[in-house]
């Protein structure tokens, strides 16, 4: 639409002419990727907080235990817990079956948003033999429509608890609306909840890596 | 080879997609021709599509699609889909009823009757209004044989990530953006599905080594919890099935601590057996019943001596040799009351705590503890019950007692007995008592006026009817005239031996004066106690003397007489 105006079309003709040679254009190219990349400059990294020391050894087992969910979205404690647990398979963690999860919940009379004490963790830690716990809340969970778009704003807590000496590793705040991703325009936006919370599960876990968080996949 | 050919496909179909046709059924029929054309690929896998959890309002339409899609796709590589109806039989019989999600005794059920290699889960959502419609989906590939996660997809795509691009044409429905999520997620499935074969299953011979936990528990319990040194322990711990019925039937153990508790299996359902400590040394009986039917063990011991946690394990050895030992609890071996005291805020005279109208009552506590139950009374001399409350769980920080009884009426003047008793989990009870008087009201004041016959003053003398137990604070005398002119008045801490009232100008029965008199005590209460007529009072005062000398005369004479 822009690019139809008769002016802006002579006018970027003429910057074209002007630029001609391998090297000017290189030049603008470089100046066009410095501008993008400086529009993404103000994304904010995950609030972390290191609790213990990292293990050593990789933690190649891990159980996602069910998010509770502090939002008024009746699935966001859901939905959260299995994006998580997707980002940490893709990652190369073992991950327990949400399924088997769901089973010992039910064994043990917890309901998701109960208060898990910690002999629970232990036996579910036993149960399922677990290397680690990934514990975690979801604090906001929501659409806004802004002009016809979704702005979609996700916040949540996740933390890491080792199952052999019951330390906490790690915990990490989070939040992030669609439009933090923008780079530039319409570029980089994103729309959707399930995709936010994807890319901000996978930034997390990206930052407990380069914390120190070794995983079982091979390299 | 199948990756790149399914890639260019989905590239070859995107001028399709853009054309708003019906595209699934274009999508299927190209991809049927290109793939009858193609080989089907060595070690073909089987995958069952299990329901999809449908997250959205409107359900059933978008996993209906999808589900279309998906078959479509691995079975044009050559997999093989399991029937619906197959699958549903097989949901119905093991009461499936939780979409999206699996556990791992149900995936290994699923590939032993089925016949299957993997199950595809998935959890979508869909959203129809206008330009915020979008899908989104959650999709996890498990390998049967050992319940493993080979491969996971989050995605979403909405119809504002396309038209916001220079408002080129592009999807422009829900049905179109289901069909791009499909063919972008499953566009590697028939590999993945291909590379993440066991090699065991891809010679047809299925000898799994499980990474998930042999010893699947049901159910485990215990009763108590916090227990008594030499009470008895129960607990009960139900298996499933699936592992046990193929490997035959297990010796079973309960690992308390490191005392290893023992079954004989010979003789059918409740019987002793003896325990052993890791060392050797036989310990006391306990009882263990094992239910065959329903594979259900019970175990019942008695608690150590020492104070402490107990870990509890169950320790299954099978005639393979194999042995499994699962951590299932802890119970807390307790035989310390809870350590905490009931405090009475009221001050002490002749160290008596003494109160009127509020008795703050504190729990203070030594060594926090969670606590079963707690009971606040309060008793009388003779130990009768007054009043009495009660509760579960802690007691609460504090507590008021406002002199009265269980009927909500003033408690009578005496001294109390408000008692605490907290029993902790174990059944261990603390009993913290504070005595305490509880004193509703001032003593009573009496006013004894003595009119001079040579000036007309008076005498005042104030006492109280008996002793006080909390000492005066202040006292304050007002002498009032009929006219309501204050006359004078009097104060101190004390009471005085007497007061002297000044004559007045005029006396007459018509034109008495009045007393007002007001005390507090060290306890904050105040008694106003008016005095009407103060030479009337007197006048009858001398009268009454008069009469008690007169009769105490003619008694006198009576009894000189008689002597």
């Amino acid at each position: 639409m822009v690019f139809s105006s008769p002016f802006i079309a002579l006018a970027w003709r003429g910057v074209a002419l002007t630029f001609r040679s391998a090297e000017a254009q290189s030049f603008i190219v470089c100046c066009t990727l410095i501008f993008l990349q400086g529009c993404s400059l103000g994304q904010q990294e995950p609030l972390y907080q290191q609790l213990s020391e990292t293990p050593g050894q990789p933690l190649c087992r891990l159980v996602v235990l069910p998010f509770a969910n502090h939002t008024e979205s009746s699935q966001a404690g859901a939905v959260v817990t299995k994006i998580f647990a997707s980002s940490l398979q893709r990652a190369g963690y073992s991950v327990a079956l949400e399924g088997n999860v769901r089973q010992l919940y039910q064994q043990l009379r917890i309901r998701i948003d109960d208060e898990v004490t910690q002999e629970h963790y232990r036996i579910i830690a036993a149960q399922l033999q677990a290397d680690a716990l990934v514990i975690g809340k979801v604090v906001e969970f929501q659409e806004n429509v802004e002009k016809g778009r979704l702005d979609p704003t996700v916040a949540f807590e996740v933390g890491l608890m080792e199952t052999g000496s019951q330390r906490r590793l790690f915990t990490t705040y989070f939040k992030k609306t669609g439009k933090n991703y923008r780079k530039v325009l319409h570029f980089g936006l994103i729309n959707t909840l399930f995709r936010l919370t994807r890319i901000m599960s996978d930034d997390v876990i990206e930052q407990w890596i380069n914390k120190g968080l070794h995983t079982c996949a091979p390299s | 080879m199948l990756q790149t050919t399914v890639k260019a496909l989905i590239s070859g179909l995107s001028g399709l997609v853009f054309e708003r046709v019906n595209i699934m059924k274009r999508i299927v029929s190209i991809l049927q021709i290109i793939f009858i054309l193609q080989v089907a690929p060595v070690g073909a896998a089987t995958i069952a599509l299990f329901p999809f959890e449908d997250f959205s309002t409107n359900s059933g339409i978008g996993a209906k699609l999808i589900t279309e899609i998906v078959s479509s796709q691995v079975e044009l590589a050559g997999h093989v889909v399991v029937c619906p109806a197959e699958l549903n039989d097989f949901m119905g019989r093991h009461r499936i009823r939780q979409y999206g999600v699996i556990s791992s005794e149900q995936a290994q059920l699923a590939q032993k009757e089925l016949g299957i290699d993997y199950i595809l889960l998935g959890s979508v959502m869909l959203k129809e209004e206008r330009q915020t419609t979008a899908t989104a989906s959650i999709f996890t590939l498990v390998r049967a044989a050992d319940a493993h996660v080979v491969w996971s997809y989050v995605d979403s795509y909405s119809l504002a990530d396309h038209q916001a691009m220079f408002n080129l044409s592009g999807p422009s429905n829900l049905e179109d953006l289901w069909t791009l999520l499909a063919l972008d997620a499953f566009a590697e499935l028939p590999e993945i599905m291909l590379a993440n074969l066991l090699p065991e299953q891809e010679s047809g011979n299925i000898i799994v080594e499980h990474s998930e936990p042999n010893l699947q528990i049901d159910f485990a319990a215990f009763h108590p919890r916090h227990v008594k040194p030499g009470e008895n322990v129960n607990c009960s711990v139900r298996f499933r099935t699936l592992n046990i019925s193929e490997e035959g039937e297990p010796t079973v153990f309960i690992k308390v601590g490191s005392r290893v508790h023992t079954a004989q299996t010979d003789d059918g359902f409740e019987y002793e057996v003896s325990w052993v400590a890791t060392e050797g040394n036989p310990g006391p009986p306990f009882k263990l019943a094992m239910n065959d039917p329903d594979l259900f063990y019970r175990g019942m011991w008695d608690s150590e001596n020492l104070e402490a946690g107990y870990p509890v394990n169950i320790v299954v050895e099978w005639p393979s040799g194999r042995h499994d030992e699962l951590y299932i609890g802890s119970y807390i071996v307790d035989s310390t009351p809870p350590d905490l005291k009931l405090i009475a805020s009221a001050k002490e005279y002749n160290n008596r705590k003494i109160f009127r109208q509020r008795l703050p009552l504190t729990v203070r506590w030594g060594r926090p503890e969670k606590v079963d139950r707690w009971k606040l009374a309060v008793y009388d001399q003779e130990n009768k019950q007054v009043i009495s409350t009660k509760g579960t769980a802690e007691p609460p920080a504090s507590f008021l007692w406002k002199g009265t009884n269980s009927s909500n009426k003033k408690a009578e003047e005496g001294l109390y007995s408000v008692v605490l008793q907290v029993w902790d989990l174990a059944g261990n009870r603390t009993v913290s008592t504070e005595e305490v008087y509880y004193l509703p009201e001032l003593p009573e004041v009496e006013l004894t006026p003595v009119v001079s016959p040579e000036d007309e003053s008076i005498q005042l003398a104030l006492f109280l009817d008996h002793e006080p137990l909390v000492p005066l604070k202040y006292w304050r005398l007002e002498v009032w005239a009929s006219n309501n002119d204050l006359l004078s008045f009097h104060e101190g801490t004390n009471f005085p031996e007497s007061i002297t009232l000044a004559a007045l100008d005029s006396i007459n029965v018509d034109d008495d004066i009045d007393a007002k008199l007001m005390v507090l005590d060290e306890l904050g209460g105040e008694m106003v106690t008016s005095f009407k007529g103060l030479y009337a009072m007197a006048a009858a005062l001398q009268e009454m003397d008069q009469t008690q000398d007169d009769t105490q005369k003619s008694s006198g004479s009576g009894w000189d007489e008689g002597f």
